[in-house]
């Protein structure tokens, strides 16, 4: 599996890896090395989703083009 | 004519008549500036409308005033749309106020369309600059008011949709002079300080002016310079702003980009569990198959050569692996003669095996140049014949055209 993949990326593999394995002309050596690529995307797919850290940072700008930052306290609706 | 003497209240009533059937009092447009401005208890507005010498009572009813996208005050310069008609206890025409603007946006909206025009002209709105937006961004940025609501709509969206995505706010100005030189440089720091998946721009509804930063030429070369993805999110539906044509897409409201941003989780989990899903069911009629193949040799076999299990699945391994490498053999044998047919043909080819059959090139001795034709060679040419070992240095005694051997 290439490093970096876009998760937009990953999903395009792994829908051509289902079509593979859906229109089965491969030899079963093949299949099954090409159904662990499909298991080590999906896996990467939700590491991604599970990765994402939820964070609200506000980037301030101060006099002299200083940049601060914290975190932004949403006020309740 | 003589009319009997009429009463106060019947003059004042014809004159409301007469005034209520001029064409051009029953609807026109006054420019003035706004003096003695009252907000009364009851909604309605009064004041008069002036010039350098003249002054006109205005009335705005509360109905029409609600619908004023913007609050007026003493001084301002104004356009407003009404009719002339009496207030019939005072005896004192008025002006009532159905709509109203203020004097010079003809001007913005003017310099509005120019801009537009220009930059429609240098590319700026082409499709096909426009980026996609990543279908799922780590980074956020929002470049808009830290304090303002539209921030707020944007990140509980965000949320609500996604729950995980990092969000960096870029605090900006979003009207004023200022406002356009702090957006350039929120979409900057996005693009050089601190890299982002997708920027969002944009702000709260607000007055025609309250946008007008978000019409700022030098924001728009900013957005379209942007290597990242630029959403605008400028006011509500109805309110088009240059960044809305630049950007490479437009929410018609805050809430509306963090809908663009983002995905729906639920979506996405829904779908990846569906490609496992479909990658099992493929891969487990795949063993299937593979199996019923090997059931299927084993019984043919397994009746007839009573061995043990282990040795008929040995056997079977063994024979498989024959299998494998002639077939492997027949590939890389199939490959060869391939090769080899088209070494031949390109052999057969060559000049060279053609002298290999006893065949010459006959060439003229001075230039090189092949010799095709009797008409390139005259007597005493000397020619140099090319066998498959050597030359041989000719002249030519005579020259037979159309004679063969």
């Amino acid at each position: 599996m290439k490093k970096n993949l876009s998760f937009e990326e990953a999903m395009d593999r792994l829908e051509e890896i289902i079509k593979l394995l859906e229109d089965g002309e491969l030899d079963l050596d093949k299949a099954l090395e090409v159904f662990e690529e499909g298991i080590k995307v999906y896996r990467y797919c939700t590491k991604k989703l599970e990765d994402m850290e939820g964070r609200v940072k506000v980037i301030m700008q101060q006099q002299g083009g200083v940049v601060e930052k914290f975190d932004l306290e949403l006020e309740g609706d | 004519m003589e009319i009997r003497a009429l009463s106060v209240s019947e003059v004042n009533g014809y004159i409301k008549r007469c005034l209520g059937t001029d064409p051009i009092l029953s609807g026109i447009t006054v420019q003035g500036e706004i003096s003695n401005y009252t907000l009364h208890s009851s909604g309605h507005l009064y004041f008069s409308l002036k010039d350098s010498s003249s002054r006109l009572r205005c009335i705005m009813f509360r109905d029409s005033a609600r619908k004023l996208s913007f609050a007026p005050s003493e001084g301002m310069k104004v356009m407003a749309k009404g009719s002339i008609s009496v207030y019939e206890r005072d005896g004192q025409y008025q002006l009532y106020i159905r709509e109203m603007s203020q004097d010079g946006l003809g001007e913005l909206y003017q310099a509005f369309e120019q801009l537009k025009k220009t930059l429609e002209q240098k590319g700026y709105f082409d499709d096909n600059k426009k980026k996609a937006l990543p279908f799922l961004p780590g980074r956020i940025g929002i470049v808009t008011s830290a304090k303002g609501a539209a921030v707020r709509d944007i990140i509980t969206t965000i949320n609500r949709r996604f729950g995980r995505a990092e969000i960096l706010v870029y605090n900006s100005l979003v009207q004023g002079d200022n406002a356009p030189r702090q957006l350039c440089q929120g979409i900057e720091y996005f693009n050089s300080e601190e890299h982002v998946d997708v920027i969002i721009i944009g702000r709260g509804g607000g007055s025609i002016e309250e946008l007008w930063a978000f019409n700022d030429e030098e924001l728009a070369k900013a957005v379209f310079a942007s290597e990242i993805p630029v959403v605008s999110a400028v006011g509500h539906q109805t309110d088009f702003t240059i960044a809305d044509f630049v950007s490479d897409r437009r929410a018609p409201t805050p809430t509306a980009a963090g809908e663009l941003v983002v995905p729906d989780v639920q979506q996405v989990n829904r779908k990846l569990s569906e490609t496992i899903y479909r990658m099992e069911a493929a891969i487990e009629r795949h063993i299937r198959l593979n199996a019923v193949k090997l059931k299927s040799i084993k019984e043919s076999y397994g009746f007839r050569q009573p061995l043990d299990r282990i040795v008929q699945f040995k056997q079977q391994l063994d024979e498989d692996q024959e299998r494998i490498r002639r077939a492997l053999g027949v590939y890389r044998n199939n490959r060869r003669m391939d090769l080899e047919q088209k070494a031949a043909k390109l052999d057969s080819l060559s000049p060279i095996s053609v002298l290999q059959r006893g065949y010459a090139v006959v060439r003229e001795a001075r230039s090189g140049r092949a010799i095709k034709s009797v008409l390139q060679v005259e007597k005493d040419n000397n020619l140099d014949l090319l066998l498959r070992d050597g030359t041989i240095d000719v002249r030519v005694s005579k020259v037979k055209r159309g004679q063969r051997f």
